[in-house]
């Protein structure tokens, strides 16, 4: 899996998704910036990214806080 | 143009709603066993607020909303004021978006669409109607197996007439009743079959048919449910679910997230057992008073300090049936053991009980402050600024009554108090600046009792995350320790010679209790 544009739009799909219609997703958005993403919207983050994407990511993804490019990074790299 | 309107949710509420939708989940309808939970008291079931919220749309909008898309954040308490933000949609024509908020924080989020949602057709599976089993008056208990590998249920579903006075009472009698009813059958299947007595209701994709829009619902009907996803690392289940007339007709489509919560056990006495050089015969060492010790951390540092050979006095506000559980767990070391029932908030109560120990001729070895509330998820805003400042008053009072009244009694030559504060001080949580204000004001406390009590020997806690009660939330026990590893890494700190007169900071790892 590389980080091409149809990556960003699955990526911009699953926010969506989740924080509703028309958010502008840059790599820096987080829970400082968005104030729906707290704790439970980061699991079902986790969750939509790992039915989206078809793979596990490590506990850190719901453990820690992360921040859209984090959360790309995490995908890409624990990719098949 | 948007407009806003408050609301405000009573037990009465409540219990009129579990009649409607048959969702007698102890979380929503027993305050005394809530009070122990995560929230700390029952919660508003979160398809009554859904209700509610439908009810502030114009009559036009209300009446032809055939499918809804709901997600929740945090909980509503009874008695608190929350307010229902309401506009159509700028981006989808035809959608209204709605947004309850309380705690300073965005605590429901709903879409409402004219149109049915395609993504809420899916279908759950064969129909056996001669396998329908009868809707359940009190919440199931599966096991994980039984959730995660079930075959699809079959369960008869009847709701009651009490919907139509829920819905008159929120305004929301102009709601399609396929779309009321849809509500109260999600709350039911939630709170009452999967998972049932530990179910957390988090958010719901609903669709209803169109022949079922209107009308009173036919009796008959029974509801099809298939566990499409369980998370181990969360509980967090997805569930496919639909409604089906007695003639066959699908009336309310869903899919369901919701979260199985961990109940908290009682502390196994066998992990908290101290090092065969640190275990002394229970009753040999001081009198320790430990303030909330009934179940949880509490409960664990209690049996810890016993297994250290001390005798104990522990008090409790609510959870007698724990404390009774707590005596059984000492053993043989029961009768080192005294449990009382007495809210810490209390001063008469407390007072009463330091005449008492001080009428037996007792000094205190140490003492225990760890009574402590629950942080609901909360926002800082000049809004929810009072909210905070009453939870930092009750916590503080939870520590200040008890320390007042016992003070005089600890021993000031090798006396010792702990003040149990958290780790979430050294990085606080974006939503809990409550929590965090009162932990500071808390150890503020410590400060002062080691400044002005010299020779007590003042112990600040910052244990972390455990796996109690409290952190019994979706994802709340993700990374978090055992409260046997942390009692029994604390029990051996207290124990210890190493610990000076004035303030100790015990801030372990999660490594560290661990090890």
């Amino acid at each position: 899996m590389i980080r091409d544009d149809s990556f960003d739009q699955a990526f911009l799909e699953v926010f969506e998704d989740i924080f509703g219609w028309g958010i502008e997703l840059t790599d820096e958005i987080g829970p400082h910036s968005l104030e729906a993403w707290d704790s439970l919207a980061q699991i079902r983050l986790v969750h939509e990214l790992e039915t989206r994407f078809g793979l596990r990511l490590p506990d850190e993804a719901l453990l820690e806080q992360q921040s859209v490019g984090s959360l790309k990074e995490l995908v890409l790299a624990n990719a098949q | 143009m948007r407009s806003e309107r408050e609301l405000t949710f009573a037990q009465d509420d409540i219990d009129l709603f579990a009649e409607a939708s048959g969702d007698h989940n102890p979380l929503h309808v027993e305050p005394e066993l809530a009070a122990r939970s995560a929230f700390g008291s029952t919660v508003v079931p979160g398809a009554l607020l859904a209700i509610a919220m439908l009810g502030t749309l114009p009559d036009d909008a209300a009446r032809s909303v055939r499918s809804l898309r709901l997600s929740f954040s945090g909980p509503v308490l009874p008695g608190t004021t929350v307010a229902v933000n309401v506009g159509p949609s700028t981006r989808a024509r035809g959608a209204w978006e709605l947004a309850l908020t309380g705690r300073g924080k965005t605590l429901v989020r709903m879409r409402a669409r004219v149109a049915r949602a395609d993504s809420v057709l899916h279908q759950p599976g064969d129909r056996d109607a001669r396998a329908l089993a009868a809707m359940r008056t009190a919440p199931a208990e599966p096991s994980i197996a039984e959730l995660v590998d079930a075959p699809p249920r079959f369960v008869e579903y009847r709701i009651g007439d009490e919907l139509q006075r829920v819905a008159a009472r929120w305004g929301a009698e102009s709601v399609a009743p396929a779309v009321l009813e849809g509500l109260a059958w999600a709350s039911y299947v939630v709170g009452m079959e999967v998972p049932g007595r530990h179910g957390l209701f988090s958010g719901l994709e609903l669709g209803v048919g169109e022949e079922a829009a209107d009308g009173v619902p036919a009796p008959g009907a029974r509801q099809e449910l298939t566990v499409r996803d369980y998370d181990d690392r969360t509980g967090q289940l997805q569930i496919d679910a639909r409604l089906v007339t007695a003639a066959g007709t699908a009336r309310c489509v869903a899919a369901i997230e919701c979260f199985e919560l961990v109940d908290t056990g009682d502390p196994d006495p066998a992990a908290l057992a101290p090092a065969a050089a640190d275990a002394a015969p229970a009753g040999s060492r001081g009198l320790v008073a430990v303030i909330g010790g009934s179940r949880g951390f509490g409960a664990a540092l209690t049996l810890a300090l016993l297994g250290h050979g001390h005798r104990l006095r522990v008090t409790y506000a609510s959870s007698g049936d724990h404390a009774e559980r707590l005596v059984a767990l000492a053993g043989a070391g029961r009768d080192a053991i005294a449990v009382d029932r007495v809210d810490a908030r209390d001063a008469e109560a407390m007072e009463a009980l330091a005449a008492e120990l001080r009428a037996a001729g007792e000094r205190l070895e140490g003492l225990v402050l760890n009574a402590a509330l629950p942080p609901l998820a909360m926002g800082l805003t000049a809004a929810s600024g009072g909210e905070l400042a009453a939870y930092l008053a009750d916590s503080v009072r939870l520590a200040a009554v008890p320390l007042g009244a016992l003070l005089p009694l600890v021993d000031r030559d090798r006396g010792w108090i702990v003040f149990c504060s958290s780790s979430a001080l050294s990085a606080p949580p974006r939503d809990w600046p409550h929590y965090v204000a009162a932990k500071g004001a808390l150890e503020g406390l410590a400060g002062w009792v080691a400044q002005n009590a010299p020779g007590i020997r003042v112990v600040v806690l910052r244990p972390p995350k455990m796996r109690t009660a409290i952190t019994s939330t979706p994802g709340g026990r993700l990374g978090a320790a055992s409260v046997e590893s942390v009692a029994a890494w604390t029990a051996a700190r207290l124990a210890g010679e190493d610990l000076d007169a004035g303030v100790t900071v015990l801030e372990p790892s999660l490594a560290e209790v661990r090890a």
